[in-house]
């Protein structure tokens, strides 16, 4: 009775979503393996392991993170750029770390996740607000810290695995690993190709017609190896090595019926880390060292009047980042612990429009440290005191002070509260990109507050349910904001203050039944975001999101897996007339699993927006109705 | 001008995908207002279009997308009235949508064109479309709505404006020319370079022509002081140039009232937001005028016009240019009359009794 009124509960707070809705809606399908899917929670950090991971293999982590977790991906479409968003905050507020080093571009400050290949992941790991304090800077939203971890009971292992799906994608991933000593390794390789030419009924023209979207197709292609080797009991050394290639043409926007115009993208990456990890009974350090290599290139061309080509702009933006952090936690006693993490970064940017002959050249050097006391007072009670400050360019940056409480009533009941402070330096476009690049800007700063309740409701022979309640608050003072200013072009200001608060809902059920499975995991979210000046919601932030997954396995041979995601409306600019409305996406996907002598072999078909809604997530940029897809995979 | 006084009733659609629809009723005179062009977020496809009646003080918002159910496109640059019709171009939609300028109803679409700027009609079948990026002109049939031709300059163009005997219009960005074109042959017959940046013209009562440039901004290439220049299209050369004496400014948006003797434009200084504002300049005047007419204070003035049935000035203020933008209406002496706000980055004003 108990588990009924909790699922009820959690699906009366996704009502909200409902509202001026006549469409059924799908979303995107989730594969899942024969393994039980359990993204466990801690207090307010949500951990999406490998076996979930697994199932996303031909994607990115753009569609992971939609589906899987609390946050809201802003996305132009399939193959176009999507990034993320923490509790209203914008993508520059978020970090992506990779390995223990931030691969946020530090000209943008944020990270393209089209681009980053779930294949490539074995740890998923999404920090919150305050949350994020431990491993990065700047992240007044969140981070997402991911990690490639190698397997350690396969002496020598090969996967392979081919899709083919609608609008003419088709993909291979590979990887392959072996164990010998002290020695592991493992090498994967993707491509990803798609015409991405779906239909989609454009009603932003005089004469709503049926039109199939075009210069849209799109190629991914990378490769990582990961290399681990053991020094001894007590050391670790790790290594990663990471390149990819990115083509992208992008679509016009619905309204355009102009004359032919060609944008393109192209993202070139070289990331690496190396790592030295030792772990005693009384201490852990880790030393990172890595580097972050990127090149986008972006062109966009027009047919004149003449039919001639005429480029309007290529682009270059290059910056290569270096990155060393060092980190170390110590038991001093029974009862308390001290960490300590420092950096020394340095980054260099270099961008020019060779048809403009616009562009700048900068470098950005970081240091800083903090340093947190972790007390237990008792076993359920434990106090954490943290202070980060840093330097950059010469500067002192603000002092960021952060303390939490958690509590612990039994095994059953946690409840943590946080207070911290957070600041966000300016990206160097907004400091140096011309025109419009502003060097006096201010960073953003953030007083946050925070409090988590997990509790476990049930746990039986063969079932288990589990939820997790969060409230927060965040005032960003100094919001960075590009807005047209003089001559004709639009420049960087510290213009906005926004407060943020809401409350997220997690619930996870698992189940079994025979030889049946079940395993069901409902996100909700209620974000407010409310600019100060004028006492709306920040555009393109939903109040209310909703989002649920049902997968169920039999004698883990057979997988069906099915996920609805709920998005409410959305403000498209801060007035009362723009609203983009709430949609819904269904999506199904079945996968068997046959071994045949020492091969297994997972066949899946999944299907898309099951329902062909028409929908939008960005104002008048087309979106793919149902769509699918099947893939072959064999491991050896 | 045909007087026609309509009274309709505006049923405001909003975004057809899968959301409700609100209701909205307004009547209000049509036939003697004024049109403002918001332009929207770039990119975004939220341009609009707003209809203010001067007589009653009242202003609807989002006149076009409430009455043909779609919305105009990306970026509202402009808008050219023309018998019973209005030409609103959208700058990077790559069209023109062409309504009756009374009961705001679609009749028509020039598309396939590339980034169209400013529309001038010559005639019933013969208009030019500046562009930002194409080296061409487009010339287009304002009645059948087709492209029936282009006009090759080498360069791009932005603002543009006749004197009934030629058509004079200026290539804007990193560039300082204005060219001289012969509407009966669509030929460039002459050439001017006058200053870095030129952005907007106006033609006084005696017929000679008035050239606003900003100078381009700090650390562009070519940068030099903004100003105004005289010229006399008979021999089309700069009779006189007037500049601020010191400083870094923006200068544009330069318009002359009806009586064709007294030049309006906007000044943002880069350096003294004190000096930011709505200037005037008669024709007659020997130096650049020293102090605004109106001071924009804490507001950024980003788009200037003048209404020529009665000299009123209407000057906008986009606020925080995610929000509704802003209207001011002053009087020919700068007291305020009215201020309306209206939606996302008002850059544009078309006068229907103009």
């Amino acid at each position: 009775m108990k588990a009924v009124l909790i699922i009820s509960f959690s699906f009366l707070c996704s009502l909200g979503c409902w509202s001026q809705n006549d469409t059924i809606k799908l979303s995107e399908p989730v594969i899942l393996s024969a393994k039980p899917i359990q993204p466990k929670v801690e207090t307010g950090i949500i951990k999406i392991d490998s076996s979930t991971i697994s199932t996303y293999k031909t994607q990115s982590i753009a569609e992971l993170l939609h589906d899987q977790s609390p946050v809201f991906i802003k996305s132009y479409g399939p193959g176009s750029i999507a990034t993320l968003s923490f509790r209203g905050t914008s993508a520059s507020h978020s970090k992506i770390v990779w390995n223990g080093i931030d691969i946020s571009n530090p000209m943008l400050g944020q990270t393209d996740l089209s681009l980053i290949p779930v294949a490539f992941l074995d740890r998923v790991e999404i920090r919150p607000g305050s949350k994020s304090l431990q491993i990065s800077d700047g992240a007044i939203g969140g981070a997402i810290a991911l990690r490639s971890s190698l397997p350690i009971d396969d002496t020598l292992y090969a996967n392979f695995n081919q899709s083919i799906g609608s609008f003419g994608m088709y993909s291979q991933n590979m990887s392959m690993g072996f164990i010998t000593g002290p020695i592991k390794s493992r090498i994967q390789l993707f491509q990803l190709y798609s015409d991405n030419d779906f239909e989609f009924y454009n009603n932003a023209i005089g004469s709503p017609e049926t039109q199939r979207q075009a210069n849209a197709s799109f190629r991914r292609i990378g490769a990582i190896l990961d290399l681990d080797y053991q020094l001894g009991l007590k050391d670790t050394l790790k290594t990663s090595i990471w390149i990819q290639g990115n083509n992208r043409n992008i679509p016009n926007i619905m309204s355009y019926q102009g004359n032919n115009r060609f944008e393109n993208q192209t993202d070139e990456s070289l990331r690496s880390t190396l790592t030295w990890i030792r772990k005693t009974p009384n201490y852990r350090s880790e030393f990172v060292s890595g580097l972050n290599i990127t090149e986008l290139v972006y062109k966009n061309h027009l047919q004149t009047y003449d039919s001639e080509v005429q480029p309007l702009s290529h682009s270059t933006s290059t910056s290569s980042s270096y990155y060393n952090n060092y980190s170390y936690l110590r038991k001093l006693n029974k009862k308390l612990d001290f960490s300590f993490r420092g950096h020394l970064n340095y980054h260099e940017v270099s961008n020019l429009d060779d048809i403009e002959q616009t562009g700048y050249d900068a470098t950005r050097f970081e240091t800083g440290a903090f340093a947190s006391l972790n007390q237990r007072w008792s076993t359920q009670l434990h106090t954490t005191a943290l202070v980060k400050a840093q330097y950059v360019d010469a500067a002192i940056q603000p002092i960021i002070p952060s303390f939490s409480i958690n509590w612990m009533t039994n095994n059953d009941i946690q409840f943590s509260a946080q207070l911290s402070r957070n600041f966000h330096l300016p990206t160097l476009n907004d400091l140096y990109w011309i025109p419009g690049g502003n060097p006096e800007l201010l960073p953003e700063t953030s007083n946050m507050a925070e409090i988590d309740f997990q509790q476990l409701l049930l746990s039986r022979n063969k079932t288990k349910i589990r939820q997790q309640i969060g409230v927060h608050f965040a005032e960003v003072n100094n919001w960075i904001q590009w807005q047209p200013g003089n001559f004709g072009y639009w420049e960087a200001q510290n213009i906005r203050n926004v407060q943020t608060r809401g409350c997220e809902h997690q619930l996870q059920i698992e189940h079994y039944v025979l030889k049946w499975k079940f395993n069901y995991t409902h996100h909700y979210t209620f974000t407010q975001s409310i600019d100060q000046d004028v006492m709306r919601q920040l555009i393109y932030t939903p109040v209310h999101q909703s989002k649920s997954f049902l997968s169920t396995s039999y004698n883990e041979k057979t997988v069906i897996h099915y996920s609805y995601t709920l998005v409410g409306n959305r403000n498209t600019e801060l007035s009362e007339f723009q609203v983009l409305p709430s949609y819904g996406l269904h999506n199904i996907s079945l996968m068997k699993m046959i071994d045949i002598s020492k091969t297994h072999f997972e066949i899946r078909w999944s299907i898309r927006n099951i329902l062909n809604s028409q929908y939008q997530t960005i104002l008048w940029r087309a979106m793919p109705g149902r769509n699918f897809e099947f893939s072959l995979a064999l491991s050896l | 001008m045909k007087v026609i006084k309509y009274q309709i009733v505006i049923m405001i659609i909003l975004l057809s995908s899968c959301k409700d629809e609100e209701v909205d009723n307004l009547e209000f005179d049509t036939a003697n207002g004024v049109f403002i062009c918001n332009e929207g977020n770039f990119l975004s496809g939220n341009g609009s279009l707003s209809f203010y009646d001067p007589s009653q003080k009242t202003v609807s918002n989002n006149v076009f997308q409430g009455v043909n159910g779609f919305p105009l496109g990306d970026v509202v640059h402009s808008i050219t009235i023309y018998g019973d019709k209005a030409y609103i171009v959208i700058n990077n939609s790559g069209k023109i949508e062409v309504v009756n300028q009374f009961t705001f109803e679609h009749e028509g679409t020039i598309s396939g064109l590339t980034s169209p700027r400013e529309m001038l009609i010559i005639n019933d079948e013969k208009a030019y479309v500046t562009d930002l990026y194409d080296n061409s002109i487009a010339i287009v049939n304002p009645s059948t709505y087709e492209k029936t031709g282009t006009l090759d300059l080498g360069t791009h163009t932005e603002s543009i404006i006749t004197d009934n005997q030629y058509v004079y219009v200026v290539s804007w960005r990193n560039n300082q020319q204005l060219f001289k074109i012969d509407t009966d042959t669509d030929r460039i017959v002459d050439s001017l370079d006058i200053g870095f940046q030129p952005n907007s013209l106006a033609t006084d009562i005696h017929g000679n022509l008035w050239v606003a440039y900003d100078g381009g901004y700090q650390g562009q290439t070519n940068q030099s002081t903004p100003g105004i220049v005289k010229i006399d299209p008979r021999e089309f050369q700069v009779e006189s140039r007037f500049e601020p004496s010191s400083g870094s400014y923006d200068i544009f948006d330069l318009k002359i009232n009806q009586s064709g003797a007294q030049l309006y434009f906007l000044l943002n200084s880069f350096n003294s937001p004190e000096e930011n504002g709505v200037y005037m300049m008669n024709t007659s005047d020997a130096s650049f005028p020293e102090n605004p007419i109106i001071s924009a204070g804490e507001r950024r003035f980003y788009c200037l016009d003048i209404d020529q049935s009665n000299d009123d000035i209407y000057v906008t203020n986009p606020q925080s240019y995610t929000t509704d933008g802003r209207v001011y209406r002053y009087d020919q002496n700068a007291i305020i009359i009215d201020s309306f706000e209206v939606k996302l980055i008002p850059g544009a004003f078309g006068f229907q009794n103009n």
